[in-house]
């Protein structure tokens, strides 16, 4: 999945074994620092809530890794949780994380939160569609706080997001399933 | 009079190998949920959570792993997945209750 929003551009490659958790690798670039960063990322669902007409998540998702810019490089970890609730025509979520990294870069703590509705219901294989609000506020050096509309579309195991913020610019989200 | 009846015959005569021959053939895994349900409908799984056709996309691929099965579809209106079995092939309530467990999803009901 490549993932681009107010501050970061970012590409991860992972694989699940069960949906319990999953392996990957990850790579960051922020934008405001120049700051690159590799590392690999676990996720854990710890519980899924499944009911009829609904399911919620709640997620871990750490890693390790290197940070690097102008030839400096330090170790650099993150940490943070994700919840999310859906139907098939209500959406909203809750995601932060905590990043450290020494002496390359920004240390920060993120979160973000959508909501979202989908226009119309489609069945399995359709072209469905969501209009979503996605939140953010930034806390630490930048102190900031956006918000930014965004349509998902995801048909079969495609989905791409994008949206656009005046103070932030574009966020276009890619995820290809296999 | 004659001459339009053998015409006739002769028409109906050519085509009707033609149209005989003609065979629909359904490709499982294009086929539409109630199309399948009308042909064979085997096993029918009512499953709680299944609100994504992004996140339920491994349930068919899980399913389409079995030897035991023909075509899977997911209806989303309905809570439920429709699995065609193969003649004489058996897939158990506790495999599938494991196959749908392990795409994520809780089975509620099998109906075979």
């Amino acid at each position: 999945m490549s993932m681009n929003d107010n501050d970061t551009n970012s590409t991860h490659i992972h694989y699940s074994p069960t949906i319990n958790y999953s392996i990957g690798w990850r790579h960051d670039y922020q934008r405001d620092t120049s700051t690159n960063m590799d590392s690999i990322q676990i996720n854990n669902l710890l519980k899924r809530w499944n009911k009829k007409g609904e399911q919620a998540n709640f997620y871990l998702k750490s890693g390790v890794g290197i940070a690097y810019d102008d030839g400096e490089a330090a170790p650099a970890a993150f940490t943070g949780i994700a919840l999310d609730w859906e139907t098939r025509r209500y959406f909203t979520s809750y995601e932060n994380k905590f990043q450290w990294t020494d002496d390359v870069g920004n240390s920060f703590v993120k979160h973000k939160a959508r909501v979202g509705i989908a226009p119309y219901i489609g069945n399995f294989g359709d072209l469905h569609t969501w209009l979503m609000l996605e939140t953010h506020f930034d806390a630490g050096e930048k102190d900031s706080f956006g918000a930014t509309p965004l349509v998902r579309f995801f048909k079969g195991t495609t989905m791409v997001e994008a949206g656009y913020n005046l103070d932030d610019g574009v966020l276009f989200n890619f995820v290809q399933r296999f | 009079m004659k001459k339009l009846l053998l015409a006739v015959a002769l028409i109906t005569l050519g085509t009707a190998p033609a149209i005989a021959e003609e065979k629909v053939v359904l490709d499982p895994k294009e086929t539409p949920a109630e199309v399948v349900a009308t042909v064979e409908r085997d096993v029918v799984i009512d499953v709680a959570g299944m609100v994504c056709d992004f996140c339920a996309q491994s349930i068919q691929k899980v399913f389409g792993k079995q030897d035991s099965v023909v075509a899977t579809s997911v209806d989303l209106d309905a809570g439920q997945v429709i699995v065609d079995l193969k003649d004489g092939a058996e897939l158990s309530d506790e495999k599938i209750d494991e196959m749908i467990t392990f795409s994520g999803y809780e089975v509620t009901k099998i109906t075979r």
